[in-house]
This record gives C-alpha cells, structure tokens and sequence, in this order.
C-alpha cells in the first residue's frame, strides 16, 4: 500500500484524475489471430456445455420449439378425433353417424347404455342360461326390427321418422333392459331371503 | 468490497477458461487487451515488442489459468503476467537497461524537492505532453514511473518485481519524476 507519507503531488493527482485518458493505445486486431492458435486445440467439451447453458437459460424465459409445438398439436388433434369417434359413433355405426350427423350423439349414447345393460344382463344370468335364453329372445326381436330399419335408412322418403323410429326402438330396448335387470335383481333379493330364512 | 464485485464478475468466465473454451477466452481478450496493451507500451515504448509481450502473457496466462484461485481479480493476475513479461523484455535489451543506472547516478540532478515541487506550481499538465515526455525518459526511470503512478503498484511491489530494495524504488521513482518534469520544461 501506498504510505500517507508519500503526499501525492500534483503530478500523481493529475496522472490519477485522467488515468483513463492515457491509454491511447490499442492492439492491432490481428492480434488474437496470433494468440487463438498458440492456445493449441478448444476443448471438445465448450460447444457441448455451451449448448447446455443456452438451453437452460431459454428454459428461463420461454422456451419454444417448432418441434414440440407440432407434437402437442398432433397429440390433441389425435385424441380429440378418438373423443368425436366415441361420442358420435362415426366407427361403430358409420351409415348412421353419417345420415343423421345430427341424432348420431343420441345413437351412441343409447347404444353405450344397451351395450353396459346387456353386460349387466350376461353377468347377471350365469348362473341362469335358461332365464338368458328368454330375455335375449325378447332383445333380439326389437334389435332385428332396428336391423330393418336401419337398413331402409338410406333409401327412406321420410328421413326425420324413420330415425325418430330408430331412437323409439333404442329407447325400448333400453327400457326392455331395465326391466329384465329389475327383476334379475327381485329374483336375487328373494333367493337372499330365503338363504337368510331357510325355516320361512 | 469493491475487490469481491471485480473478482465476481469473471468467476464465470474463468472457469469457462479452465474448461479450455475459446469463446471464453476471447471474451477475456476483449476486456483486457487494450489496457494490457498500455501497460506494456508504456513500459517499453516500442510498438512491435508491445505487441510480443502482449500476445506471449496471453498464451502463458491462458495455459495456465488452472493456477489462478481467484485470491486476486483476473485483472490483476494478468497485469502481473504482463509486467514481469515486459520486464524480461526489457532486460534482454541488457544494454539500455544496465546503463540507466550509470545514468541515474552520473545525472546532474542537483535540484531539490522543493525546487521539484516548485517547477510542478508552475506547469500546466496535458494528458499528450505527460505521455510524449514519459517515452523520452531512459527505460529504467519510465518503468518505474509507470508502476507507480500509472499501475498503482508499491514500493514494496515495484522492489520485488524488479529485484530492487524498496528504498531503492523509492529513490528511484524521485528521480525518474524530477527528471520527467526536467524533461517536461523543454517540451
């Protein structure tokens, strides 16, 4: 450290308050041209970690990527169909989905709830393939007669009837569903009872 | 501390130099050279041995700045690199540098301290004039001027970068500064 004593004259305050102002030189620019190659050859590793950095700082901010854009728009395009598909029906029932795009929400969701009621029904009669027998005899019919009319679809005058006489048919195979699962369920009440009360 | 905000700011880069990453390195470059570049031209007032220096301190500093532990900035590390390259720079002029000496003592430089003081009363300075009168000291005189008064360096540092005592700086820097504002007179 510089002692106190030495008192700073005017010489050492003028060099000190336009300190700034001497260094009027510079390197010529040729300069590092001769330094880089001394240096012998970058490390392999500094592109690598500098790819590192910037990534990590751009996640800071926002980061974009036209590559991942494309695969979440995809990725919601294609589950969006898969969810149009299954409310609408447009796979299971095409003919129908397409000539009443308008009723085929109301198609698929009768036929969702036949098909969970029938389900229902088979898992319910295992223990009773005569009872099954019945009841499906009763389902067929109405199915048959939805057969009939569906296939008439195309060619029918009267389109808005035809299909009001389709959703009918669903809605009474619903019903017919609902009955024969209530008295599936009295039936399996009773036999419950009796096990309880043998004596009764 | 103002020395931890300086040591802080090239941490960083730094480390990038450990790793051997010449964008770093450049970076470094930039920053320092032109001041670097000063320092040595001032100490040896010659452009293309200025430029030696300056490109040799670089490469040493660069190969070796796993040794460098941050206890100092990287500024000041460099510098230190690049004086003492200057120094051996000058030495090898053998010479010039042995004859300062000889000149110093044989110099009729019979004026006091306070005829000195009284001549710097009079003078007006010029940030040129100081500049062009300082390349026309001797060697030995400007280098020590230079550390002193430009590179904020000590006796004590100035005696033990030029395997001097430090009262030999002392005396040394006295006279190198009448004789500049000697020089100054004329000029």
């Amino acid at each position: 450290m510089k002692k106190s004593s030495d008192k700073k004259d005017r010489l050492e305050r003028f060099v000190r308050d336009n300190r700034e102002d001497f260094d009027v030189w510079t390197p010529s620019d040729a300069l590092w041209g001769r330094i880089a190659p001394a240096l012998g050859e970058a490390n392999q590793t500094p592109p690598l970690s500098e790819k590192k950095n910037r990534h990590l700082g751009s996640w800071g901010k926002a980061y974009f990527d036209w590559r991942i854009a494309a695969g979440v728009i995809l990725a919601l395009g294609v589950s969006y169909l898969f969810y149009l598909n299954n409310k609408y029906g447009v796979t299971r029932d095409p003919q129908v989905a397409l000539s009443a795009p308008a009723y085929a929400r109301e198609f698929t969701q009768y036929n969702q709830a036949i098909d969970e009621k029938r389900m229902e029904l088979v898992r319910l009669t295992t223990d009773n393939p005569e009872l099954y027998k019945e009841f499906s005899t009763d389902l067929d019919r109405l199915e048959k007669s939805y057969s009939n009319l569906r296939s008439e679809l195309p060619q029918a005058p009267n389109q808005e009837a035809l299909i009001q006489a389709m959703i009918q048919n669903l809605q009474w195979q619903v019903e017919l569903l609902n009955q024969q699962l209530t008295i599936l369920q009295r039936i399996k009440q009773a036999d419950k009872r009796h096990e309880n009360n043998p004596i009764s | 501390m103002e020395t931890k905000l300086y040591t802080d700011r090239h941490v960083e880069l730094v480390e990038r130099c450990k790793l051997g990453e010449r964008k770093a390195q450049y970076e470094l470059y930039s920053q320092y050279s032109r001041a670097m570049f000063n320092v040595c031209m001032r100490m040896l007032n010659h452009e293309g041995e200025a430029e030696d220096v300056l490109q040799e301190a670089f490469v040493d500093a660069f190969t070796h700045i796993h040794q460098f532990r941050q206890q100092s900035t990287f500024g000041a590390w460099l510098k230190q690199i690049v004086v003492n390259k200057a120094i051996n720079q000058l030495r090898s002029r053998k010479m010039q540098w042995v004859d300062v000496d000889e000149w110093l003592l044989t110099g009729e430089e019979v004026a006091s301290a306070e005829e000195n003081h009284e001549w710097q009363e009079d003078q007006t300075f010029e940030v040129a004039r100081i500049r062009r009168c300082l390349e026309l000291l001797p060697a030995g005189y400007r280098v020590v001027l230079t550390l002193y008064l430009f590179e904020g360096y000590d006796h004590e540092e100035i005696g033990e970068v030029l395997g001097i005592s430090e009262t030999t700086s002392r005396t040394q820097y006295m006279r190198a500064k009448r004789k500049l504002l000697e020089v100054m007179k004329t000029h």
